[in-house]
Order: C-alpha cells, then structure tokens, then sequence
C-alpha cells in the first residue's frame, strides 16, 4: 500500500517541484500539462524507434527543455502573456505530437511499448531527490538566486546577474522536470495515450500552494494527494471516472481563489 | 599609492514610461580619502545619481572613469560596479531571505560556514558585530539594515561608497560610531558619496558639496568656500523654484513675505458646515490621524513630499485605498470608495495624469465625456456626432487642444492635462480634489487655470488642493497645511505663510 | 492601429506553418497548396459547410470578443459550448413533443443561459475576489467538459446506439438545411446579425463605452466612477452565453450530442476573436479565413493520405503572437 501511494505520487512530486522552481522565479509554469504529455510522448516514440529507454528519457527531457525555453521566450523575449502562451504550449503538445507520430509511425493514436522496466527503484528516490531540492534552493547560490529573480528582480541585477536568464533556466528545469513526469507516465502504463497527462499538471500546480511552496511540503501533498485518488479508486469506484478526472481542476480552483484571496491582502503602502 | 577617483560625466536620465527628464548633464567627481556630500531637496534626483554613478541605474548617456578605465554607462548592464559599493535609503532586499544569503547573492565564497565566517569578521572589524547573518531581513530595522549593507559593502572592498540618507534611519544611539566610521573610511583613502539633506551632518564631516536641484547640477564647493546660509539658498532659493516640470517666477515674493493677493482674504468660518471633511484618516505609516475640513467657498491646500504622505493621503482621499482608520464624509455623511465620491459629485485632478486621469486608447471626446455619458445618451444611445459636439463646448477656456476623434494619447502632456481639466472643472460640482492641476503647461494657460479655479471657489465650491509646488500654494490658496511624515503639522491661513517657513516646515526642520 | 503588427505577424506565421506542414505531406508543395486555397469550392456541397463553419466560428469569436470588448479573457470556450449543447439535448430529450418554433426558441435559450451561467461564475469570482478570470474560466471549462462527458456516457446516453452519444434530435428540433446535402442554415443570418449587434452595442450604446474604456484602461474607468466589477461580471456572462448558444448551433448541426461534437469550437473562437483584438466587427472575415485555412488544409492532407488536426498548430501559433507586446514596434521599458 505504502509503495503503491509512493508510486503514485512520481509523477505528482516531478512535476509539483518543476512548478515550485518555476513559481520561485516569478513565472508560473502554466505549460506543465503539456510538458507531460510530451515528456511521456518522446519516450514513447523513441523507444519504439529502438532507441534505449536511458537516452528515450533523455530525449524527454530534452523536448521538455525545450518547451520550457520556447515559453519563456515568448513570455519574456517577446512579452506575452504568460498565461495565454502556457496554454498555446499546452495546445501545441497534442497537435504536434499528433503530427509527429502521424510522420514517423503512421498513425496518430496510442503508442505502446513493451520492456518490462523496473521502476521501483526510483518510488523512494523522490525523497532524496526532495531533499536534495531542498538544498538546492536554500542553500546554494543558485537557488538563492531562484528566489531572488521572483520577489527582487532589482537586487539580482545590482548583483549582476541578469533575472530574465534566472528565470528562463527556471522555465526550462521546470518543463524538463514535468517532462521526466511525463516519460515516468509512460514506462509504468507501458504505453502513451493521447490526453495521458488528464490533469496532473494542474494538479502539480495545487501542490505548489498546498505544499507552502517548499519541497518538502510537495513531498507530503503529493503523498496525500496519492493517497486520496487510490482511496477514492477503492472507494468511489462505480462513480463515473470522469467526475474523479474533474477533481484536479476543481481543486485548482480553490487553491487559485484562496492564494489569491491570501495575497489581496497585502496592500501598496 | 594610485590615486583614486571615479568621474562621472555627462548623465542624462528619462523615465521611459512618461518621458519626464529626470537628470540632465551630471557631472561629478569622486575623490580617495574624501567625503564627498550630495545635497538637495527631495525629489531632485540625488538617488537617481547615486544609483547612476553605482552602475545599477542606466542613464540614457553618460560616461564614467574609474581610474583609467572608461564606461560608456548606457550600455553598461552588469549592476553594481565591481569598485562601488552602495547602501540604500529603502533596502531591495528580499524580506524573507537571511543576511547572509542577500550579502552573499552573486558571489564567493559558497559554503555556509565560509559566509558566516566572512561576513562576521568583516562585521566585527568594522563595530557592527552585533549583526545576525542568519537574521531575516524581514525581522529587521531600517538602521540595522542600512548597517548590514554597509557591511556588505566593506566586505567586497569596495572603493567607492556610496550612502543615501544613511543618518535617517541610523541616528539613534549611533549617530558618534556612524561619523567615526566615515573618518576611519576617509582616512583609509576611500571615496565616499553622502546622500543627504540634513545640513548640519554635512558641515560636521563632508569635504566637498555639490548640490543638485530639478536634476542638474547647482554646483561644487569646498567645505569651507560655501556657508550654511549660501548652501540653504543653492538648495532651496535660486530664482526659480521645483515643481515636476514646473519653474514658477517667484519675484512676487518680496521680504520673506508672499504679498496676498486680493483674493486671499480670511474666512469667518463658524456659522458654515464643512463640504468635505476627513476624521482622523489613518494609513499604515504612511498617514497618521489626519483631519481637515474644507469649507465651501475656500480652497486648502495641502502641501509636503509625496512620499512623506501627500501621495497616500492623495489615494485615500479619493477611495483608491482604504483608510485603515478614521473616515471622510462628504456634507457631513460618511463617504467610501471611489464609485460613491463620484456619485456623491467629487470632482478629482489626479498626480497620475496619464494612467488614472486619462485613457490614453480612447479619444479626446470619449476622455472627455466620461462624467457625463449618463447624461448625454438616450435611453442608452450614444450619437457620435452629439458626444464630438459636447467635446467642442468643452474646449473653451483650456487653450489649445486637438480634434476631438484623435486618440488621447497622441496629444502633447499639456493637452492631455488640458483635456483632464475640461472634464473635471467646471460643471457645476461643489467638491474638488485637485492635484498638481497645472502639470506640463505653460505660463500663460496656468495663469488661465488658475483664474478658473479661483472661479469655481467664488461660486462656492470646496476645493482641496494638494501641492507639490509651494508658490501654487501660496497664490491660490486660502490655508494651506503642511504634511511631514504622515502628520499633518499645521494649517494656517495663507497670508500667515511665508515660503520659507513652508520649505523649513516641509523638510521637518520644525515650524 | 494598435495590435495590427502582432495580427499580421500572427497570420504570418500560420501561413508559413501550414506551408511546411503541407510541403512535408508529401503530394508536393504546390499542388498541397492549390488544394487548400480550392478546397472549400470543389462541390457546393463543400462550399455549403464551408459558410456554414465560418458562421459558427464566427459566433464563437463573437462570444470570446465579446470578454475582450471589456478587457477580461474567457478561456473556458471549451465547457461553455458544450454546456449550451447538453442542456439543449435535455431540452430535446426531455421535452420532445413541443411544437417546432417553441422547441427550437427553447434550445437557443437554455443553450444561451446554461453558457451565462458558467461565464457568470467566473465574472462573480473576479469582482469579489478579484480571481483572474483567465484561470477561472478555464479550470471551470476543465470540470464542465468532464461532468459533461459523463452525462453523455451516463444519463444523456442513447443505449440503442453505439456512439457515445445521446439520442438524435427529433427533427422538429432541427434547422433545416437551405441548401443540401450541405449543412447551411439559418447560423449564417444569426452570425451576420450578432455581429451587427456586438458593433452597434460597443460603439453606440453608454454600454459599451463604459466596456470599451474599462478595456482602453480599467484604472482610469474605476477612477471615473465606472462599476468595473460589474462590468467583468456581465461582459464573462455574455461571452458565456455566446459561446452557449454556439454549443446549441453545433447540437443542432450535428443534429444529436455526440461525443467531441464541440469539436474544438472554444479554442477556435478565442484564436479569432484575439486575432481580432479591438475590432470585433471584422470577426466575420477572420472568421472565413480561418476556417479556409482549416478545411482548406483538410481537404489536401485527405487527398495525399496524411491527415492530421492542423488547428492545434493554428491555435498555439496566435497564443503565443497575439498578445506579444514586443510585436507592437513600442518601446517597451
């Protein structure tokens, strides 16, 4: 039971800490739905092309990267809005992949993939990897820096350190981080299907908030959160797959509305 | 040893956002083993100058040498020069982040302990030894902030430092290690630049003053070739006087005394109810317990800084921002947010002129208009041709202004504010919030304005006027109260006012 | 003109995609091209459905614009149509004798509010809580398009059929072709007529003055004395209910909910009607080219035997152009 809640968070921890480093720079990672998708995507495709699963992972990572770096320079090189362009990522994932497979395979739909892969080595390398986070952004000057890009754009640059470049490598970790969520997706279920990501990067997104934006605090939502979908799969199980699949945007919502409410408080003087 | 010197030439700054020239042609010359003082009213661009200098401000051109090497400073994007080291007035720290992290931000060495060790040896050296590098910068006080960034600055040995209105926040209790710290400083050959206004800090220890007013430079002297006397007037005086963009001939003040004009009679004010008054409004520190009333017939003014409280009494006044305490009542009923001012007839000339006063996507008509579109539809219809005709009848009386369908923000300022003035003033309303009303025109349309206003007051209007620009105070004005630190110190009658007991009072150097 | 850059740059773009994506189908790049820009015209049977997209396209921009026209964004398109469209489907299934002009009034109306009422809770979000209405509409969309695809497979479904779908409208319930086999109809007057209304709304009524200067500049609207908060209230709920009514037109298309019968028609309105920006009037001939671009493209990757959804590509391509500040040749600081 542990290890399956363990297992079940992954991909919830991922993408919940790519959001965290992105929303600590200033630029909420809106694109992290996409980013999985084609995280699981790539992998897919590349294993099937006979490519090893290591380097398939790594050309996840990669295409996540990449979104990551093409949202910030349209937020940012550009000036768009970053929401709007979010979704154009989000838009763009299903199509282009569509495209893609369309070209390569020959058909457009579920890709599966067989190899047996023995994940379970990595349910309680999220912990470490947490910790290590953890360190990261509060300890070394590279995530002091994170920080600083978000709440004082100024300071950074009287340190000479530029808070646009903080905050696109903060973009590209993060997509790369919901990417590897994604490539996780798709090595467990064997396969990718169209639409596979159903919400968890908004869902990531909500652990960034319930977690109080600390890594440790998306460690232990992520378990939570793990914990009520497999209760509620046990539980709740003749209810219609497609209200639990509501759930996700539903507490989106009231995690929007309440940090919202939390930070109108604070006024100009 | 090299002598050291850093040598800014020919700054010139604008705000981007709204084209106002901030600082034209700086030049300045810093000294090893020299304070050097650099003075003025607030508002004059002393920060922006030191920010300039620092290299964390980029000016539109300028030059700066540091020794033999040469910095073309408009294309300099780096931050802070490696040599400068600069203590702000308002921390940009990051409130959450510790000491440590904030001084260590950007550069070596890495590890916790190396910080800590670092950055308490530079501390204790130097007497600050009481300060906690794993201190929030949250939890701290202005003074023991502007300490630790002193510290930050030792500790990148920096030559140059550069420090604004250090004594503001570091009196108390240190003002005798604070001195002692700039001559030890000055002894070791380095280069300081004092950010102030406080005079008698500057006699008691600066080398060379140079003063700034309205941006440029006034000009540089020796300690001991300029008396406080003449550096009051450099400061102060001139024959012209600061405003934003403004230069008021001020010739009509003669002997100290502002010679009243024939409308500045005094008011028996006891039989009439106020229109506009405000009860002990209060607003985190910006505003303390401030209550005024305004009689109709009259206009006060409130003069003052706008960072010392004019600008949020400005917002609070007119329900941008909620009063934390106290309220504002309108005919003696209790008035709140700015959609029920406005339903309740308040006329209002913002500071804000092209963001909040004007909708620079919209035409000069629609600008126009918008008190009156209720009125001017049928049933909800709106005629174009009708709204460009009642746009016309309001042009009179304002000077020069544009067609009518042109978008706003293809205008001149001065015709913007013309066409904030058109559709403020003059339609018959009884209470007025007016600010800086004659911003970014010429001499002969403020006269006009201000005939206009004088105007509306005969016929019984309320006016609240809250000035940045002491000789509008003075010539309009039937009171006039000063704003210092959130308080407002005092209202007299206008004709008891001479200029340079407002400026005295203004800068909080008692009445 | 203010955002005319980033439009042209925006359809720029599109038409270099679709070049590409066309070039790489492998029927030849010239051909794959004539055979878009001829596509809609091949058959009247072609051409029909090609106006009569565009007119529900044109209705979907209307609905997007009409957030825009106030300065707020619906990005919740996707649960608004297919709101309007299942509560119209329980019009028809529930109430299925009534007589035709009633019946068809009905599901316009039910379809209009079930859209305003969503919109309208995203509007109530923002002026009380100040909540960005971009996420609020779209998180709101998110859960109505998954309750409603669970009253399709649950309550709404036709169990003698082996789509996901609910019954078929009684034909009462439908409008009726002019011009078959096509499926032009009567959209076509609504689209031409709506779009006559939103212009004289925004231009001539006190209305849509105050929407446009809460659009120009919502800090200078609240400053004199424009209820702002009510404003994004009504403008969300018009554009809800547009969008609601889009969802009826495409229920009455397709002639019965079928799964994905919203086909896209969200996202579809939101590229228009930003793509139009401030000129909700030209919505209509975005439209049109919009839809030639699709269907257009449609019909040749068909005939070389690769067929792939372009509009995803078409959609990400506007996001990420029209709301590029940088695009507007301003000097921004």
């Amino acid at each position: 039971m542990l290890e399956t809640v363990a297992s079940v968070a992954i991909p919830f921890i991922l993408a919940g800490l790519g959001g965290l480093l992105s929303e600590q720079t200033g630029v909420l990672n809106i694109s992290l739905e996409g980013c999985i998708a084609s995280g699981a995507f790539f992998t897919a495709l590349l294993i099937t092309l006979g490519v090893p699963a290591p380097l398939a992972v790594c050309g996840a990572l990669a295409s996540g990267a990449l979104l990551g770096l093409l949202l910030s320079g349209i937020h940012m090189g550009l000036k768009a809005n970053l929401f709007i362009a979010g979704m154009g990522v989000n838009i763009l994932v299903p199509s282009l992949s569509g495209l893609i497979s369309n070209g390569v395979l020959g058909h457009k739909g579920t890709i599966r993939i067989t190899g047996d892969y023995n994940l379970s080595p990595f349910t309680w390398l999220m912990i470490p990897l947490t910790l290590l986070l953890t360190f990261i952004i509060h300890r070394s000057n590279f995530g002091i820096s994170f920080r600083a890009a978000g709440v004082a754009p100024r300071f950074l640059s009287e340190r000479g350190i530029s808070p646009n470049r903080v905050k696109t490598s903060a973009l590209s970790i993060s997509s790369a981080m919901a990417s590897l969520a994604g490539a996780f997706l798709a090595m467990r279920i064997e396969a990718y299907v169209p639409g596979m990501s159903s919400g968890r990067g908004w869902i990531a997104l909500v652990l960034v908030w319930l977690g109080f934006r600390h890594p440790l605090g998306i460690l232990f939502s992520a378990y939570f959160f793990s914990l009520i979908i497999i209760i509620s799969n046990i539980t709740l199980g003749n209810l219609p797959f497609t209200i639990l699949k509501s759930l996700p945007y539903i507490a989106a919502l009231t995690a929007f509305i309440i940090a919202n409410a939390r930070q109108h408080s604070a006024t100009k003087y | 040893m090299v002598e050291l010197s850093a040598v800014l030439k020919g700054a010139n700054f604008t705000w981007k956002s709204s084209g106002i020239e901030v600082a034209r042609n700086l030049w300045l010359n810093l000294d090893g083993g020299q304070i050097h003082a650099l003075m003025g009213e607030n508002g004059v661009g002393k920060t922006t100058l030191g920010h300039i200098i620092t290299g964390v401000l980029q000016p539109d051109s300028g030059i700066l040498q540091i020794g033999k090497k040469h910095y073309n400073l408009n294309k300099h994007r780096d931050g802070l020069f490696r040599e400068f080291g600069l203590v702000r007035q308002h921390c940009i720290w990051p409130p959450n982040f510790r000491i440590r992290e904030a001084a260590f931000l950007g550069s070596k060495p890495h590890g916790l302990r190396a910080q800590n060790k670092k950055f308490s040896q530079t501390a204790e050296r130097w007497g600050f030894g009481d300060i906690n590098p794993e201190e929030r910068v949250g939890r701290m006080d202005a003074a023991s902030l502007q300490r630790a960034q002193m510290v930050v600055a030792l500790m990148m040995e920096a030559k140059f430092i550069v420090l604004d209105e250090p004594s503001s926040a570091w009196e108390e209790g240190h003002e005798a290690e604070f001195f002692g710290l700039l001559e030890l400083l000055r002894a070791e050959g380095r280069a300081i630049l004092l950010i102030t206004h406080r005079i008698d800090d500057v006699f008691r220890i600066a080398d060379v003053i140079t003063v700034l007013r309205e941006g440029r430079i006034v000009g540089t002297w020796n300690i001991e070739e300029i008396s406080k006397k003449g550096l009051i007037s450099a400061m102060f005086e001139g024959d012209k006087f600061t405003g934003p963009g403004l230069s008021i001939d001020t010739k009509r003040v003669i002997g100290g005394k502002t010679q009243p004009g024939n409308n500045q009679t005094r008011i028996s004010r006891e039989s009439i109810k106020p229109v506009l008054e405000a009860r002990n409004l209060g607003h985190s520190r910006q505003l303390k317990a401030i209550s005024f009333k305004v009689f109709p017939g009259e206009i006060l003014a409130i003069t003052g800084l706008r960072r010392e409280g004019l600008s949020c009494l400005e917002d609070v006044l007119t329900g941008n921002i909620e009063s934390a305490s106290g309220e504002l009542l309108i005919d003696s009923e209790p008035c709140r947010g700015s959609l029920e001012l406005r339903r309740r007839g308040l006329r209002y000339v913002p500071s804000d002129k092209l963001e909040r006063g004007s909708s620079l996507d919209s035409t000069l008509a629609e600008n126009i208009m918008a008190l009156e579109s209720a009125k001017l539809s049928k049933c909800g219809w709106l005629n174009p041709a009708l709204l460009n005709k009642h746009a016309e009848t309001r042009k009179p009386g304002w000077g020069a202004l544009g067609k009518v369908n042109r978008k706003l923000g293809e205008f001149s300022g001065g015709n913007i504010q013309r066409a904030i003035l058109a559709r403020e003033i003059g339609t018959g309303a009884k209470v007025y919030v007016l600010v800086d009303p004659v911003w970014g025109l010429d001499d002969l349309s403020r006269k006009k304005v201000y005939t206009q206003i004088k105007k509306i007051r005969d016929r019984g209007a309320a006016i609240l006027l809250l000035a940045t620009n002491l000789d509008e105070a003075l010539e309009i004005a039937n009171r006039i109260g000063v704003i210092h630190d959130g308080q407002l110190l005092e209202i007299r009658d206008a004709v008891d006012w001479n200029k340079n007991e407002l400026q005295r009072t203004i800068a909080g150097l008692g009445v | 003109m203010i955002g005319t850059l980033r439009t042209i740059s925006a359809i720029v773009a599109v038409l270099i995609i679709v070049m590409l994506a066309l070039s790489g189908t492998g029927g030849g790049f010239v051909s794959g091209f004539t055979d878009m820009l001829l596509g809609p015209f091949i058959s009247a049977l072609a051409f029909g459905n090609f106006l009569e997209t565009a007119a529900k396209l044109t209705l979907a921009g209307l609905a997007a614009s009409m957030a825009f026209s106030a300065g707020c964004f619906n990005l919740g398109g996707e649960g608004q149509v297919l709101a309007g469209g299942l509560a119209a489907t329980a019009v028809a299934i529930y109430l299925p004798e009534l007589p035709r002009g009633l019946a068809l009034t009905l599901i316009v109306a039910v379809g209009f509010c079930a859209g305003g009422i969503i919109g309208t809770m995203s509007g109530i979000l923002r002026a009380k809580w100040r909540v960005d209405e971009l996420i609020s509409t779209f998180l709101i969309s998110a859960v109505i398009a998954n309750l409603g695809y669970a009253l399709l497979v649950g309550p709404l479904r036709d169990l003698d059929s082996y789509l996901i779908a609910a019954p078929p409208l009684p034909s009462a319930y439908q409008l009726l072709p002019w011009w078959p086999p096509s499926r032009l109809s009567a959209v076509l007057v609504w689209a031409v007529l709506l779009t006559m209304a939103t212009h004289i709304f925004l231009q001539f009524t006190i209305w849509g003055y105050r929407w446009r200067l809460r659009k120009a500049n919502i800090e200078f609207a609240s400053y004199v004395g424009i209820n702002t908060a009510s404003i994004a209230i009504v403008s969300l709920a018009a554009s809800g209910a547009l969008y609601g009514l889009v969802g009826a037109a495409a229920l009455m298309d397709s002639g019965r909910a079928v799964q994905g019968f919203t086909n896209n028609l969200g996202w579809d309105g939101l590229a228009i009607g930003l793509v139009a920006g401030n000129r909700p009037r030209w919505i209509p001939i975005f439209a049109i080219v919009y839809t030639w671009i699709i269907l257009g493209a449609q019909t040749a990757t068909v005939k070389s035997g690769f067929s792939f959804a372009l509009s995803g590509l078409v959609q990400a391509i506007i996001f990420f152009l029209v709301t590029a500040r940088r695009l507007e040749g301003k000097n921004i600081a």
